[in-house]
C-alpha cells in the first residue's frame, strides 16, 4: 500500500469559511496509509507550493491528494510540484472541495464538512491504484490547410506562410476575396474595400509558401493534430491555368448569360466568367449549367478565339491529397434569406434590396458602374429607407445581433448622400450600436449630414403602393404613434449566418455548432475562442460568430499564431489518459466504435481475432467507450473500474 | 364520409346567417356530414379580456359539451370561436392548474373534458380535408380565368402566432391555393393581413370604421374584382357595413365581397339563393358575370 500525503487548502475563506479544515484533518489522519496531512491558507501561492514540495521530499510519500479547487485551472500547477519533488505527476489526485462542496453548501457547514471528508477519503482509496504515466511525443507535419479565401483565410494564410510554413489555401469560388470583395467601402474610415484587400490577394498569389487552390472543395479529412491527410476536389474550370494569360477575350465573345452571383443577382455574367475585375487568380471558369456547348453541344466560341489554346472542354475534376499538421477554418458568413422576413417585402417588391446588394449597386465595378438606381426600374431614388435588424434580434428568425448592421446602415446612408446629395435617408433603428473604435465618431458624422434621419423605432412592415413606391411603417415611441414613410428604395440590413459551405466542412471535421446561425463552436468562449473541440483545428472570422473586418483580421492572426506555435515546436505531446483495450477480454463487438465521438477506435485483426484498437492521438479520454463496453475490456489509465468502485465504496460507507 | 360537429357561434346566428346557409349547402355537395349540437354556449370571446377565467371556463364547457366520439372535429365557422377553442386547448394543455379549475366547475354539471377534439377552420376544411384536387375537379370552366380575387383570412384565424393554427401566421397561402384551384387568379397585396376593425366596434367604433375603410379602399386600389373571406365578423365589416364605412369617408362602395363558401357554391352550380347571395350588401352584382359558369 502506498504512503499518501494529503494537502488541504483553505483558499482564504472560500473553503475554510464553510468547511471545518481542522476536523477534516483529524478525520483524514485516522486513515491507514496516510503519512502526512497538512493545511495551507493558499496552497497555490509560491509559499504553499514550496512547503508542499518540501513535505513530499522529506516524508518520502509516493502519492499525493490535494483537496482544493478545480483541476481545470490548478492541476498543471500541482502536477509540476510533484515533478519537482521527484514524483510522477500522475500520482496526484485533486479533489475539488470548493466548486463541488463549499461553494454549493454555504448554508450547511456541518454537512459540507462531512461531504469533504467523504470526497477526500474516496480520493485516497482511488489513488492507491494510480500508476505513473508518461506523455508521448508525436511529430507534426510543418504545413497548414486554410479553408476559405475571404479576408480571414487570406490573413491567416499570409501569417502562417510568412513564418516559413507551407499553406494550402482552399477556396470554393473561382477567385479569393470573399464577401469583403463585394463591399464598396469599409466603416468607419471609409477606406475603399478592394483597395486594401487587393494587395493582400496578390500577396497570396505571389507567396512562395502558399499553394492557392481556388474553385476547390474539401472532400475529406483524416488523421489527427500534427498529421492530417486531406482530400481536395479541384473542380474543372475548363480553362487550363498553365496556359491562360488572362486576356479575357473569351468572356467578351461568350453569347450565354447567367445570373451574376457575385453581384447578388443584380446583373448578368457570361457562362465563361471571372467574378470581378480584380479577381485572383485572373483565370476564367466556365459554368457548365449555362454554357451552350455543355447544354446544346454548339458554340465553342471561346475555344476558337483563345490565343493560347487554354480552353479545354475535356477537363475533369481532380482529387488532390495534401498532408498538414494544422487546419484553419475560415468559411465566413452569408446574409440571412431576406425573403423569409415576409413583412419586409423582399422578393415581393423590386425596390426592396439587402445591404450587400446596395454595396454592389454603389460599387464602381458593380452592375451599374457605381450609379445608384432602383433595380429593374432604373430610376435614381430620392427617398431611401434603411431598415436595421432585419431578421436579427428576432425570435422568429435570428435571436442574436449581427454586430455590423448598425455601422453598415450609417455607411450606407453616407454612400447615398455622397452619390445623390439631395436624397433623404431614413434609418429605422431600435438603437444604433456604435461600440467599436471610431464608431461613435462616425455615427455623429453621419447623423449630422443634412437629410439623414434616424428614426427610433423598428420598422414593422414594408408595403407597396400602386405607383411603385414603397411605404415603411414603424412605431415611433417619441411620438407615441405609428408612422409611415413613403420611399423609392428600401435597404434591409439583413442578419448574418454562417456560410452554407460551412455545413459540409463542419460534418467532415466533426465540429460542434451553435444552434442558431450555424456558427462553429469554440472550445471555450473566453479562454479558447480560436480552438475547437478537435486538437489542431482552429476557427477564425465570421464563421466563429458575427464580426466586423478588424475583429476578423485580429482573430485570423490569432489563429495563425496558434498554428505557427504548433508547427514550429515540431511535435505534440499526447495526454496519457487514453483508453486502453484488454485484447483478451475484447470480443470485437464494435459497440465502443459507435460510442466514440472522436473516431478514435477501429477494429483490427490481432492474433487471428478482431479486437478494438485506440488511436492515442485522437482519443480524448472521455470514457464513453468504457461505459459502453459490455465485457469491461476498455479502461482509462488511473480511472480503472476497480478504482471507481473503491471510490464509490468509500462514499457510501 | 367525414363527420364534423358544427359550431356556428353567436354572430352567424344573429347577424350573418349567410355564413351558415352557404356552408350547409356546399358541404352537402362534398358529402360531409355536419352534426348540429343540441345545446351550445358562448365561446367566451366576449369575456376574453374582462374576465379571463370565466372565458376559459365557457370555452372548456363548450369543448366538453361538443364531445362526440364519432366526429372528426369541431368546425368553427367564426374566427373568434376558432381562436377561443384552440387557445383554450393550448392553455389547458400547458397549465394543469387551469385544467383542474375548469374541470372542477364542469364536474358540478356532470361534464368532463374527455378528449381534445381537432378544431377545424373552414379554410382548413377545404384545403386539407376536402383537398385541392377535389376543388380543381369541380371547376369545370366557364368562369373568366382572368378574374383576380383578393383573400382575407381575418386576424384570429392565424394569430397569435404562438398558438398552433392551420397556416403560416405571417404569410398564409392556403386560401390562395383554394382560389387558384377554383380557376381564378389571386395575388399578394399589402393590406392582405390587415384587420377588418370588427373587434373595436364596441370600444372604439370610429377607429373600427377607419380601419375597415383603410382595408376596403386599400384593397380596391389594386384592381381586385372580388374579396373573399370566411369570418362572419370580417364579412360584417367588409360587406354589410361597406356602404356605411365608405360614406363616412366620402367614398362609395366599390369592392364586391363574398364568403368563400358562396364562391365555391356558385362554382359547383348552386343557385345564388341557396348560398344566400341575396343577403350580400356589397356590390357583388358587378362580379357575377365573371365568376358564374355559363
Amino acid at each position: 500500500m502506498g504512503r499518501v500525503a494529503v494537502f488541504l487548502c483553505h483558499c482564504g475563506t472560500n473553503i475554510a469559511g464553510v468547511i471545518d479544515i481542522q476536523r477534516v484533518a483529524e478525520e483524514i489522519r485516522k486513515i491507514s496509509g496516510v503519512a502526512i496531512v497538512q493545511d495551507s491558507r493558499f496552497l497555490c501561492s509560491t509559499d504553499g507550493i514550496e512547503s508542499m514540495v518540501d513535505s513530499i521530499r522529506s516524508s518520502g510519500v509516493d502519492r499525493v491528494v490535494v483537496a482544493a479547487c478545480s483541476f481545470r485551472t490548478h492541476e498543471p500547477l500541482f502536477q509540476n510540484a510533484l515533478r519537482r519533488a521527484g514524483l510522477n505527476p500522475y500520482l496526484l489526485e485533486l479533489v475539488n472541495v470548493r466548486e463541488l462542496c463549499s461553494w454549493v453548501h454555504e448554508k450547511e457547514r456541518e454537512k459540507a464538512t462531512e461531504k469533504a471528508v467523504k470526497m477526500i477519503r474516496a480520493a485516497i482509496a482511488k489513488i492507491q491504484g494510480n500508476q505513473p504515466l508518461e506523455r508521448r511525443k508525436l511529430p507534426v507535419i510543418p504545413a497548414a490547410l486554410v479553408i476559405g479565401g475571404g479576408i480571414a483565410g487570406i490573413r491567416a494564410a499570409l501569417d502562417i506562410a510568412d513564418a516559413g510554413f507551407t499553406v494550402y489555401l482552399v477556396e470554393k469560388e473561382p477567385s479569393i476575396g470573399g464577401n469583403m470583395a463585394r463591399l464598396d467601402k469599409t466603416f468607419p474610415t471609409l477606406d475603399c474595400s478592394i483597395c486594401i484587400l487587393g494587395p493582400l490577394m496578390n500577396a497570396v498569389a505571389q507567396h512562395p509558401n502558399i499553394k492557392l487552390l481556388t474553385y476547390s472543395e474539401v472532400l475529406s479529412i483524416e488523421g489527427r493534430v500534427g498529421e492530417f491527410s486531406i482530400k481536395i476536389l479541384r473542380k474543372p474550370r475548363y480553362v487550363r491555368e498553365d496556359l491562360c494569360k488572362g486576356c479575357l477575350i473569351c468572356i467578351a465573345k461568350c453569347p450565354a448569360k447567367a445570373d451574376d452571383e457575385f453581384n447578388m443577382g443584380l446583373s448578368h455574367r457570361k457562362a465563361i466568367y471571372i467574378q470581378y475585375p480584380q479577381a485572383v487568380p485572373r483565370i476564367p471558369a466556365i459554368d457548365p449549367s449555362t454554357c451552350f456547348y455543355f447544354q446544346k453541344g454548339i458554340c465553342r466560341a471561346c475555344e476558337k478565339l483563345c490565343p493560347t489554346g487554354a480552353i479545354d472542354f475535356s477537363q475533369r475534376g481532380e482529387v488532390v491529397e495534401v498532408k498538414v499538421g494544422a487546419i484553419v477554418v475560415a468559411t465566413g458568413f452569408e446574409e440571412y434569406t431576406a425573403s423569409q422576413i415576409y413583412e419586409y417585402g423582399y422578393g415581393r417588391y423590386p425596390n426592396v434590396i439587402t445591404g450587400l446588394q446596395l454595396e454592389r449597386l454603389v460599387s464602381s465595378y458593380g452592375p451599374t458602374g457605381g450609379r445608384l438606381t432602383v433595380p429593374r426600374i432604373d430610376r435614381e431614388p430620392r427617398r431611401i429607407a434603411i431598415v436595421n435588424c432585419a431578421g436579427s434580434r428576432d425570435e422568429r428568425h435570428l435571436p442574436y445581433c449581427c454586430r455590423v448592421g448598425c455601422m453598415a446602415s450609417l455607411k450606407h446612408a453616407w454612400y447615398i448622400k455622397h452619390l445623390i446629395p439631395d436624397a433623404e435617408v431614413f434609418i429605422f433603428a431600435d438603437e444604433i450600436r456604435a461600440s467599436g473604435k471610431g464608431f461613435e465618431e462616425f455615427y455623429r458624422r453621419v447623423r449630422l449630414l443634412p437629410g439623414v434621419y434616424i428614426v427610433k423605432g423598428r420598422a414593422s412592415e414594408v408595403r407597396g403602393n400602386p405607383d411603385g413606391t414603397v411605404s415603411v411603417m414603424a412605431y415611433d415611441p417619441a411620438l407615441g404613434h405609428g408612422i409611415s414613410i413613403n420611399t423609392d428604395l428600401v435597404v434591409l440590413e439583413v442578419g448574418i449566418v454562417a456560410s452554407r459551405s460551412t455545413e459540409s466542412v463542419r460534418n467532415i471535421l466533426k465540429l460542434g455548432v451553435v444552434a442558431q446561425g450555424g456558427f462553429l463552436l469554440e472550445l471555450h468562449p473566453k479562454l479558447n475562442p480560436i480552438e475547437t473541440a478537435v486538437d489542431g483545428i482552429y476557427i477564425c472570422g465570421a464563421v466563429a460568430g458575427p464580426k466586423d473586418i478588424p475583429e476578423t483580421v485580429a482573430q485570423a492572426s490569432a489563429a495563425a499564431s496558434k498554428v505557427v506555435s504548433l508547427l514550429s515546436r515540431g511535435y505534440i505531446e499526447t495526454q496519457p489518459y487514453t483508453a486502453r483495450v484488454n485484447s483478451e477480454l475484447c470480443s470485437g463487438c464494435r459497440i465502443c466504435v459507435t460510442a466514440c465521438e472522436y473516431g478514435a477506435i477501429r477494429i483490427v485483426e490481432k492474433g487471428g481475432r478482431s479486437v478494438a484498437s485506440v488511436d492515442e492521438a485522437l482519443c480524448k479520454g472521455c470514457g464513453a467507450c468504457v461505459g459502453s463496453c459490455p465485457s469491461r475490456a476498455i479502461e482509462i489509465p488511473n480511472l480503472g473500474l476497480d478504482q471507481i468502485e473503491a471510490m464509490i465504496a468509500e462514499i457510501v460507507r | 364520409m367525414v363527420r364534423l360537429t358544427l359550431f356556428t357561434g353567436c354572430f352567424t346566428l344573429v347577424k350573418q346567417v349567410a355564413v351558415e346557409a352557404s356552408i350547409l349547402s356546399v358541404l352537402k355537395y362534398f358529402n360531409i356530414e355536419l352534426v348540429v349540437p343540441r345545446s351550445v354556449n358562448c365561446c367566451g370571446f366576449a369575456f376574453r379580456s374582462v374576465y379571463p377565467s370565466l372565458s376559459l371556463y365557457l370555452t372548456g364547457r363548450l369543448l366538453a359539451s361538443l364531445y362526440d366520439a364519432e366526429s372528426s372535429g369541431i368546425l368553427a365557422l367564426c374566427n373568434g370561436c376558432y381562436l377561443m377553442l384552440r387557445e383554450a386547448i393550448h392553455r389547458l394543455r400547458e397549465n394543469p392548474r387551469q385544467l383542474e379549475f375548469v374541470r372542477s366547475y364542469l364536474r358540478e354539471e356532470g361534464l368532463d373534458l374527455r378528449s381534445i377534439p381537432r378544431i377545424v377552420h373552414p379554410i382548413e376544411l377545404f384545403h386539407d380535408m376536402i383537398g385541392i384536387e377535389v376543388l380543381r375537379g369541380i371547376s369545370r370552366g366557364g368562369q373568366d380565368r382572368n378574374t383576380v380575387i383578393a383573400t382575407h383570412y381575418g386576424c384570429h384565424a392565424l394569430r397569435p402566432s404562438t398558438i398552433p393554427s392551420f397556416d403560416n401566421p405571417l404569410n398564409p397561402s392556403k386560401m390562395e391555393r383554394i382560389i387558384e384551384a377554383l380557376g381564378f387568379r389571386t395575388r399578394d397585396y399589402p393590406e392582405r393581413l390587415d384587420c377588418c376593425g370588427a373587434v373595436l366596434l364596441a370600444s372604439n367604433p370610429s377607429l373600427a370604421m377607419k380601419m375597415a375603410y383603410s382595408k376596403i379602399s386599400g384593397t380596391a386600389r389594386w384592381g381586385f374584382q372580388l374579396l373573399v373571406t370566411t369570418c362572419p365578423y370580417c364579412f360584417e365589416m367588409l360587406d354589410s357595413r361597406q356602404e356605411a364605412v365608405m360614406q363616412m369617408f366620402g367614398d362609395e362602395p366599390k369592392l364586391p365581397v363574398m364568403l368563400l363558401t358562396q364562391l365555391i357554391g356558385l362554382q359547383i352550380g348552386l343557385s345564388e339563393g341557396s348560398v344566400a347571395l341575396n343577403l350580400n350588401l356589397s356590390p357583388v352584382d358587378r362580379v357575377l358575370p365573371y365568376i358564374l359558369r355559363r
